[in-house]
This record gives C-alpha cells, sequence and structure tokens, in this order.
C-alpha cells in the first residue's frame, strides 16, 4: 500500500507542477532504438552468483512525454533483446571441467519488455536543445531463454527451458533533444535499468531462481511535438 | 557511482532473491583425480574407506598410514570432514576438520594394518540383520608374519566410531598366506553373506570369492566355502576389491594397463562378473593405483565417488589419496 501511495504522488506531482510553469505545454511522441548493455550481475561472465552472461542487444523504444518549461511526467514502452554470450558460457564448463569432455551451449537471448511512467525534469529550451532527466517506475515482464548445455561425457548437464518471469523496473535517463523545426527533433538519450525477475529451472533442486537483470540502454531516436498549431 | 544512482532511483522495488541460477543440473564430481591433500602426509597414506552422508555432506574416512611410525608399521588413522559441492560453480571439495577415532585404538597394533571396510548400510538385504547392528569393521593385520583378515564389531554416531568387542581374526578365510581387502557382495546368494577379497595362497595375488554359513553373518560362519573367480583373475598380481552395487573395482599390475598397478572394474549382472575393463588413462598412470573403492551419490550428481592411492608425481610423497568421480555403471 505505500508504495501504491509512493507511485500515484509521483505521477501526480509532474501534473500540479506543470500547470503553473506560464509557458504552453509540450505534448511529445518519440520513437528511439539502440543498444541496451548488461550492467552489474547481469553482465557477469563466469561462475559466480547471479552471473547472466549476458551481452549487447538492440532495443526499441517508444514514449510520450508531456513538459512545461522545467516540469513534465512521461511514459515509455520499451522491448529489448539481449544475447546470451554462449562462446564465454562454455568457456566457464571447459575451465570448471579442466577440459574433460567437449562442452557445447545452445541459447537464445534474454527479452525485456518495459512499462515505464515517471516524471521529467528539464533544463530550458535552449538553442532548440532539451536537457532533461527522466525518473521512471514501471513493469518488466522478462523471457529467459532456453538454455541447453551437453558434455560428450556425462550428456546434458545443464538446462533451463524458456520461461517468462517479471518484476518491478526503476528507471533513471538523461535525455537530450534537438528540436530541427517546431515539429520534429532528434533525441539521444541514456538510461540505467534496474530489475530483478523470478524465472523458473525445473530441473533445480529448487526449481526457481532470481535473476537481477540491470542493463543501460543508448538510444537515437526522433521526436514529435503533437501540440504544434499546424496539428 | 553507478550503484549509487541505482540507489537513488530503486529504493525498496526488489524482492529478495531467493536462489541464483544453477549452472550444473546435477553436481559433477572431478573427472580428473584431485589429491587430498588435507589428509595425505609425506609418508604412504592409502587403503582407505569411508562413510558418507550426501544429506549432511560429510564423511568419515579410515586409512592405513606409516606417518604415525615416519615410515615403519602401517596403522589406520581416520579423519572427519566435509564436502563442498556448489551447483553454481561447479566446486567439489573434499575436506577434512578432524582426527581420531576411538575405534582404532581397539585395532591398531604394532604390526601393519591394511584394508579398512566398514559394513553399516544395506540391512534390507538381511532379514536378520537390523539398522545400527552388527556393524562391522573388517581389516587385515599380520601379527603372524602374513597378512589375515579380522573383524571388529563398532557403533558410529556424532561423527565418532567406537569399538564394540574385541577384534577376532575370520579363520574360515585366513591361511597361513596372505589375506585381506574383504568386501561384501550383498545379495549374491540367497540366505548367505558373500564376500570378496584377495589371497596369495596360489602363487600371486588373486581375487577370491568366499560364502558363510547359510543364515549367519559370514564374520560369524565357523565354515566358509572359498572359490577362486577365474573371470576377475589374471596371471599376474590382482589385489584390493572392492564392491558397491553391482560394480568390483580393484588394482592389477595385469597387461593391458598403463604402467605398475592399474585400477581396473567388472559388472556383475546378476549371475556372473564382466571381463575386467580398464578405468583408463584419466585414472591410471604409468605409477601404481592402488585400493580403489566407489561411493555411490545417487541422484544428485552425474558420477560416483571413487578414492584410490597412487604414488604418482606431484603428491606429498609416498602414496597418497586421491578422490575422483567415475561413471554410474
Amino acid at each position: 500500500m505505500k508504495r501504491l501511495t509512493l507511485v500515484l504522488l509521483v505521477l501526480l506531482l509532474p501534473a500540479v507542477t506543470v500547470l503553473p510553469q506560464k509557458i504552453p505545454a509540450k505534448s511529445v511522441f518519440g520513437a528511439s532504438t539502440g543498444v541496451s548493455i548488461p550492467l552489474d550481475e547481469f553482465a557477469v561472465k563466469y561462475f559466480t552468483w547471479d552471473a547472466g552472461f549476458a551481452s549487447l542487444g538492440p532495443n526499441f523504444e517508444a514514449e510520450y512525454l508531456y513538459y512545461g518549461k522545467i516540469f513534465g511526467f512521461s511514459s515509455s514502452i520499451s522491448y529489448t533483446s539481449i544475447f546470451f554470450n554462449e562462446k564465454a558460457y562454455q568457456s566457464e564448463y571447459d575451465r570448471t571441467l579442466n577440459g574433460y569432455g567437449t562442452n557445447e551451449v545452445t541459447a537464445g537471448n534474454y527479452q525485456i519488455m518495459k512499462f515505464l511512467v515517471g516524471f521529467t525534469l528539464k533544463t530550458p529550451e535552449f538553442s532548440n536543445t532539451e536537457v532533461m532527466l527522466l525518473f521512471h517506475l514501471g513493469y518488466g515482464v522478462a523471457m529467459h531463454p532456453n538454455l541447453l548445455v551437453t558434455n560428450s561425457e556425462f550428456g546434458v548437464i545443464n538446462s533451463v527451458t524458456r520461461n517468462a518471469g517479471r518484476g518491478a523496473v526503476a528507471s533513471m535517463g538523461l535525455k537530450i533533444n534537438y528540436w530541427l523545426n517546431e515539429r520534429y527533433g532528434v533525441s539521444l538519450n541514456g538510461t540505467l535499468n534496474g530489475m530483478s525477475s523470478g524465472f523458473i529451472d525445473e530441473t533445480a533442486p529448487d526449481g526457481n531462481f532470481q535473476m537481477p537483470m540491470n542493463h543501460a540502454n543508448i538510444n537515437i531516436g526522433f521526436v514529435m511535438n503533437l501540440k504544434t498549431p499546424a496539428l | 557511482m553507478k550503484r549509487s544512482l541505482y540507489f537513488l532511483v530503486i529504493p525498496l522495488l526488489f524482492t529478495s532473491c531467493n536462489g541464483s541460477r544453477l549452472n550444473y543440473d546435477k553436481g559433477i564430481i572431478p573427472p580428473v583425480p584431485v589429491n587430498f591433500s588435507s589428509i595425505n602426509s609425506t609418508y604412504d597414506d592409502y587403503n582407505s574407506n569411508l562413510q558418507l552422508s550426501w544429506t549432511e555432506m560429510t564423511f568419515s574416512l579410515i586409512f592405513s598410514s606409516n606417518r604415525n611410525s615416519f615410515g615403519e608399521d602401517f596403522d589406520f588413522v581416520s579423519y572427519g570432514g566435509h564436502i563442498v559441492s556448489d551447483l553454481v560453480s561447479g566446486e567439489f571439495e573434499m575436506s577434512t576438520v578432524s582426527n581420531g577415532y576411538g575405534l582404532l585404538e581397539a585395532v591398531n597394533t604394532d604390526y601393519n594394518e591394511f584394508g579398512p571396510y566398514l559394513t553399516s548400510d544395506f540391512p534390507y538385504y538381511f532379514p536378520w540383520y537390523k539398522e545400527g547392528e552388527n556393524r562391522r569393521f573388517f581389516y587385515s593385520s599380520d601379527p603372524g608374519g602374513n597378512l589375515d583378515i579380522y573383524c571388529c564389531g563398532y557403533d558410529f554416531g556424532d561423527g565418532e566410531f567406537t569399538s564394540s568387542g574385541d577384534p577376532f581374526a575370520l579363520t574360515p578365510l585366513n591361511t597361513e598366506h596372505n589375506e585381506g581387502y574383504l568386501s561384501l557382495h550383498h545379495g549374491a546368494m540367497a540366505g548367505r553373506e558373500t564376500a570378496y577379497f584377495m589371497s596369495d595362497r596360489d602363487g600371486s595375488y588373486d581375487i577370491y570369492f568366499a560364502a558363510g554359513e547359510e543364515g549367519k553373518l559370514i564374520s560369524e560362519s565357523a565354515t566358509a566355502s572359498v572359490i577362486r573367480s577365474s573371470v576377475l583373475n589374471s596371471i599376474a598380481d590382482d589385489k584390493c576389491p572392492y564392491i558397491s552395487g553391482n560394480v568390483m573395482v580393484f588394482a592389477s599390475d595385469r597387461e593391458g594397463g598403463f604402467g605398475g598397478f592399474d585400477l581396473w572394474y567388472s559388472v556383475y549382472n546378476g549371475s556372473a562378473w564382466s571381463a575386467p575393463v580398464n578405468l583408463g588413462g584419466d585414472i591410471n598412470t604409468e605409477y601404481d593405483e592402488y585400493r580403489p573403492f566407489v561411493v555411490p551419490t545417487g541422484e544428485w550428481y552425474v558420477n560416483d565417488l571413487m578414492i584410490f592411492s597412487s604414488d604418482r608425481p606431484g603428491g606429498k610423497g609416498g602414496f597418497d589419496l586421491y578422490y575422483v568421480g567415475v561413471p554410474k555403471r
């Protein structure tokens, strides 16, 4: 209940602060694409607690922003596909099994869909440029890939079946919009995304596990002002 | 700095972790021999046997060593320890934490003691055998100049072996030649306890089969039928049989090995043993490998645990104990 109240307050804050800003608010749609970079445990590529063996991957994001001179709110939907580093994973088996037998790893990609809402703090526009900080909270659905490891002497030594997990997401980002004209602009943004998702591993004694999936996105895209006179 | 930013924007959102993704579905005991360095000494350490709990990941090991006599006669030495087995890192390690048991005071002498064999499991094979009773410690000793097989009752609790009764010789099996390394073969004959042991009564060391009297433990039998195994033996020395389930492992310097004594195995199909097979170059070397025994690991490991001794280079000196994973058969 406390968390829900906190979220509602976060959402209401921009609404009450945008109104007194005395300049026309912008209603902006943006779309961007770029690269996702796994962070922390998600990026670790050796056998240790919570290691994700995640590599880079592409992401796509659509967002809506409504803001005045300084304050605003924003929301976004994004899809991220992060490659599982099969080579690094295999080399860990080669190491821990001292080269006994031949190891083979096949794996798909991690996939993450995020739904975020939050508020923005921005600088006043200068030279057709806006610099804004984005603070988002939301919900994520993540997909753990199929993972199969076989050893020529032992057979299958590890397997995880593709399955979906869910978890809360928190995100903080820096976004720069450069307006080419009143209606269109280009954007560059970088975000840090914190997420942890539970997954099922039917072959594990506990049957499930939790995986931190923190990652950063660096995107470029375009923005479109939906409240120009032409519209 | 990056983590600090997370703390600013991600307060109290994450549920606590309830486990990590495991990188192994089951444990794998290292398939390449690992020196039991926490036990071995610069003297000869070999001829081991142990009690092991996979649920508690603890073990109690007994082995022969001439460390106490600084290289003279062999006595039994024992250690308790624990197993670290990690399905995330793949690590498997056996290490010791304590040593010394009361049982050893009852069986160690000024002569040599070899070939320890502890019974306590498989009570369901014997209707007259109840768990916690009739625990026997078989071994061989040479107070008369030649090795004879002995038995001593024991109790085991809280990781501690204590003797129950005095040691006695298994006269139905012993001769004026060397006998030792008895290993029970559970369920081979209905109503009779059967065992294998080594003897040089016919010249070279061979593996012999023995059956006790009907309805009696072999250690209670006044007589026993003893037969030389034709399938298991060769013209060379065949020694130290140890049976785990349907598999016998033993040491032999027969042809077809890697040099010196090698470890071999044979599989029992319910009525006969298969032709012995060398355990391979991952385990055997041109040096001596000796007195293996296998511990079943159940469903939690892809392979079984085997402990043996070897005088290969790289150890602490003389014979050292090694542990290794071997395929389930």
